[in-house]
């Protein structure tokens, strides 16, 4: 058995010990800081460190870290009563990964609360489980062989009929299907309608020519291969499908697992509060035991989030514990706050006082009084009087700044937020600011916990459409219904100026909301026919079928009329917007035309 | 009727002019034949300056300095809006503002700081503390940067080409310093009380300004709105303490060698007071300051010194005499005439009346034939014989109120207007200067 050193600083220290010996741990020491002996420790193949004050356990680290003379790799595992210290310790150690299957086997002895799933948390990302169907046994022979050599993808079963494949379909979950939609006897398409009963989130089809593709994209397929395929081809596919899985289904079941647990441990370890602790090497100041160490870094902020979520649906109830203001870049807590020059962003400012000098009314800053001779005293400019007794003959009813950069005179200078991690500067009336509560569990976060509750899907929202491919495609349908009978269409789009430096100023959150509340507007003022591409946040392009130019007018009028008072509401700048449009031709390509209204 | 007409024949036209003499001695020679006898010459002058105002204009556009728009005032954040816009709309463009509150207890400094942030004011100032109108300018003058200062008030609003005409005359002649421009009244409408101000200040100023800028005793540019060049304000120390302060810099200008004129075309229109009781507290501030600056302050213009010049001798003689002599003379000359003829009483005072009114239209004859928009003008015609009483008896009273109060009181330090600390300092220094002389 591996040998341990322990390191305790209270008195349950021996109580500990013993407990770790009964779970089959050889504790070789138990000493406190103070007491550990280096050549003992490198005989050893761990260390636990215990204690409830992060900090204390963080400076002990450091001191083990940086023993000049370490040969051995030591493997700080940590341990706590409340272990939640100990584990929002871990994720602050860069490559201490492989610890944590250690981790989570000595917790699973401790507490046998804690089941399996805490370590399928931490596995690495699944390879795409891959279903072929193909009556070309060549075909099917070599195609499995390219999808083998990718680790991203491991190849389940690979059938010629369809019969087989709804069998093992029945059975089994697969995560990509690739049907050939000629199939021998049965249309492919007729089947991808099957599969998708059996919740396969990935369809891709196969076919030797791509006469099949408009029909496939309206089922919502994933991807459209022609044969031959190439592993080039494969990848490409790949990036999508990750993609795709990361944005929806992804990240939220991710998410919410990770909320499982978390109500999981509030309720076995019965931390009651369960509440943010402070933390200097946390970026938002405070953890969240067990959740903060589980979402990223760069997210941090992301934990509030999923607590969030979890109150809204109940199973926690939150207390007022804390407020904060976060970088609108990276959420980082860590911003050091500075008055600026608004117009040259210097920080390099001077605050003076005015002085008015009552009985000739000259009024300036007080270096205009300053003389040569004597420093305190003041003389006027104006009337080379002394002056005398503030309150009386004279008297300093305000301040100026000025800029020692670009001379700039103001009374009130913009406060700057900078970001210490990522370096961002902005205002502060930007900053975005946001309640760390306190959480405690609800009878239905329990109910959730024993079991007896399932956990409610977190949802995204709406996606904003963007996808410029389905925009032409739509466009060129638009032409072809245009050549065959006769009727009005319009192409239009609707520019909004310096967009881009708004949602730069406002930072992530509430630019975002901007954009959810224009894209609402949107839908809401045109027509359901209408066709809306998002394309650039400061460019929507529009097609409006059966519309006359006038209506397409008075269609972006009224529109450009609403959104020009939204803009208004949430930005102090001004912004303003232009529409043009024109009647789509046939005689010309949709980029074309596109392209023309554009430059027009 | 009858008894009148029979009166005034017995009376004949020598009787007639002996009982007004005032008026055709005194009144008449300045009122009404002086801007007959320039108008043609302006007229003449306007024609053959024609070229110059053109070769002007060019300079102007090509050097295109930059001006420097400041504006002080208390409470005055309701107007910020409409004067910014009001801004805007000009054809000169290279201007700044610079807007002052003087320690403001209303919304100012909110709507202030709003609009700098919107970029419509470039720089706004606040004083925590008030320290009256001057120092609030002085303030403003300390922190621009252009070439030529214009004045503002708050309430006003300018006719679009109003910037370009009013730093125009400076590249007419560079011996110019100060330009006084034309204000005009916009809510004319409202009372009684408003549409005799316009009268007036079409008389006064439009009519007025005129004739003493082409005779060189020009002797007030209106704080409300105002253009200077800035090395000049620097070298009189900006503005002194107030009320009747636009006056006493002019009057400082005047010592200096530059010249102050006139701008016809720069017009600015402005609210007036729409009651008779608050026209009476406007006019008292304005009329004491002939004392205590003409009279008081500025009286070595009198004395033959090293400064002495006879445009400024005559210019502060012609408000002495006009404005506060013989509106003493006329109370003895009203009661003269009262005590002779109380048996005709009733005669005499209907000829005043009719012999006013026809002035009065004759003056307003000028005013239709300089002033632009003839027929908004022409509309005020009715009011005319009311302007009689307002002119002859309402504005004189307040006059003479106003002089008397401040020749022996010293009212005008205790004016509200201009807070309390400053007024008294600046009691002292004046009164230190009266010892003098």
């Amino acid at each position: 058995m591996a040998k341990y050193f322990l390191n305790e600083n209270d008195e349950l220290k021996m109580e500990n010990a013993r407990r770790m010996e009964q779970i089959g741990l050889d504790i070789a020491r138990v000493a406190t800081e103070k007491e550990y002996n280096w050549q003992e420790l490198e005989t050893c193949d761990a260390v636990i460190l215990e204690g409830s004050d992060a900090q204390q356990l963080w400076n002990f680290l450091q001191i083990i870290r940086s023993q000049p003379k370490r040969k051995l790799y030591l493997k700080p595992v940590f341990l706590s009563r409340t272990s939640s210290v100990a584990s929002s310790l871990l994720p602050l150690f860069d490559g201490m990964e492989q610890d944590i299957s250690t981790m989570s086997a000595i917790f699973e002895k401790i507490s046998s609360k804690i089941d399996k799933l805490s370590r399928e948390a931490f596995r690495e990302k699944k390879a795409f489980k891959v279903a072929v169907i193909d009556d070309d046994k060549l075909f099917l022979t070599m195609f499995s062989r390219i999808i083998e050599d990718n680790p991203s993808f491991e190849l389940e079963w690979a059938v010629q009929n369809i019969g087989e494949a709804v069998e093992r379909l029945q059975n089994q979950q697969i995560d990509v299907f690739f049907v050939d939609v000629n199939l021998a006897g049965e249309s492919g398409l007729k089947l991808i309608e099957k599969i998708k009963s059996f919740s396969v989130p990935n369809i891709v089809i196969v076919s030797a020519s791509p006469e099949h593709a408009l029909e496939a994209i309206e089922l919502e397929v994933s991807d459209y291969l022609v044969k031959p395929i190439g592993r080039q081809r494969l990848d490409q596919l790949l990036t999508k499908l990750v993609k795709n899985e990361g944005q929806a289904e992804g990240k939220v079941e991710k998410e919410n697992h990770i909320l499982r647990k978390t109500l999981e441990f509030i309720f076995t370890r019965n931390m009651e509060p369960y509440g943010p602790i402070r933390f200097l090497n946390a970026k938002t100041g405070y953890i969240y035991p067990m959740l903060s160490e589980n979402v990223f870094k760069e997210i941090e902020n992301s934990a509030l989030d999923i607590l969030e979520h979890a109150k809204n649906e109940d199973y926690l109830e939150s207390e007022f514990f804390e407020y904060a203001y976060f970088c609108n870049k990276c959420a980082n807590a860590f911003l050091h706050y500075r008055e600026s020059c608004p117009k040259c962003k210097s920080l390099q400012l001077q605050q003076e006082d005015l002085v008015h000098h009552f009985r000739c009314a000259y009024i300036g800053p007080v270096s205009d009084f300053k003389n040569q001779k004597n420093q305190h005293e003041l003389i006027c400019p104006k009337c080379d009087k002394k002056l005398k007794h503030i309150g009386v003959d004279y008297d300093k009813p305000s301040l100026v700044y000025s800029c020692l950069s670009c001379k700039n005179v103001f009374q009130e200078p913009d406060v700057m937020a900078k970001c210490i991690a990522c370096g961002n500067d902005d205002k502060v009336e930007y900053l975005n600011g946001r309640e760390i509560p306190s959480y405690r569990l609800t009878w239905r976060g329990e109910q959730i916990v024993k079991g007896m509750l399932p956990l409610a899907k977190r949802e995204n929202g709406e996606q904003i459409s963007s996808d410029e491919i389905y925009f032409y495609r739509f466009f060129f349908k638009e032409i072809d219904r245009k050549s065959e009978s006769n009727f009005e269409s319009c192409l239009a789009f609707l520019e909004i100026e310096n967009m881009e430096t708004v949602y730069e100023e406002m930072g992530h959150k509430k630019s975002q909301e901007l954009q959810r509340e224009i894209f609402e507007l949107i839908r809401s003022e045109l027509p359901l026919s209408t066709e809306i591409n998002f394309g650039t946040p400061h460019q929507i392009w529009f097609i409006f079928p059966d519309k006359s130019i006038e209506r397409t007018h008075g269609y972006l009028k009224k529109l450009q009329e609403r959104l020009e008072s939204i803009l208004s509401d949430n930005i102090s700048r001004n912004v303003s917007t232009k529409y043009r449009a024109k009647p789509i031709s046939t005689h010309q390509s949709p980029r074309d035309q596109i392209a023309e209204l554009k430059n027009e | 009727m009858e008894g009148f007409l029979q009166f005034w024949e017995n009376e004949g036209l020598r009787g007639f002019f002996y009982i007004f003499w005032f008026y055709f001695l005194l009144e008449f020679p300045r009122h009404l034949l002086l801007d007959y006898l320039l108008l043609p010459i302006i007229y003449l002058n306007k024609k053959k300056n024609q070229k110059a105002d053109h070769e002007a204009r060019r300079k102007l556009w090509e050097e295109c300095p930059l001006v420097s728009i400041i504006i002080p005032g208390k409470d005055e954040g309701k107007n910020y809006y409409n004067l910014v816009t009001s801004l805007q709309e000009q054809t000169y463009r290279n201007f700044e503002v610079i807007v002052v509150d003087d320690g403001s207890g209303d919304d100012t400094k909110y709507i202030g700081r709003d609009l700098e942030q919107r970029g419509k004011i470039d720089l706004f100032l606040r004083n925590e503390v008030r320290g009256g109108k001057g120092s609030a300018a002085n303030l403003a003058l300390n922190y621009t940067r252009g070439k030529y200062i214009l004045h503002l008030d708050a309430d006003c609003s300018f006719f679009n080409d109003a910037i370009e005409e009013a730093i125009l005359p400076f590249y007419k002649d560079e011996n110019i310093g100060a330009v006084s421009c034309a204000l005009e009244v916009r809510n004319s409408g409202e009372s009684l009380a408003t549409a005799f101000q316009t009268i007036e200040y079409l008389l006064t100023i439009n009519v007025g300004r005129m004739v003493s800028s082409s005779l060189g005793i020009l002797r007030i540019v209106s704080g409300a709105f105002g253009a200077f060049r800035k090395d000049l304000l620097l070298e009189v120390g900006g503005w002194d303490v107030g009320p009747g302060l636009d006056g006493d810099i002019t009057q400082k200008i005047r010592k200096t060698k530059w010249k102050v004129v006139f701008a016809p075309k720069a017009v600015a229109l402005t609210d007036v007071p729409v009651t008779f009781s608050k026209l009476a507290k406007q006019r008292l501030r304005w009329n004491r300051s002939l004392v205590r600056f003409r009279l008081r302050k500025h009286r070595n213009i009198f004395f033959p010194n090293k400064g002495f010049r006879f445009s400024n001798f005559f210019s502060s003689l012609d408000n002495i005499v006009y404005n506060q002599v013989l509106n003493f003379i006329w109370w003895f000359y009203l009661v003269f005439l009262i005590f002779n003829h109380r048996d005709h009483l009733e005669y005499i005072l209907i000829a005043i009346f009719l012999l006013y009114t026809i002035s009065k239209f004759l003056e307003f004859g000028v005013v239709l034939f300089v002033s632009h928009h003839k027929y908004d003008k022409i509309k005020l015609l009715p009011y005319l014989p009311g302007m009689v009483f307002y002119t002859g008896y309402f504005m004189r009273t307040i006059r003479t109120y106003a002089h008397i109060t401040e020749l022996f009181l010293y009212s005008s330090f205790n004016d509200p207007w201009n807070p309390q600390k400053s007024s008294s300092e600046a009691k002292k220094i004046e009164k230190d200067l009266e010892r003098v002389f």
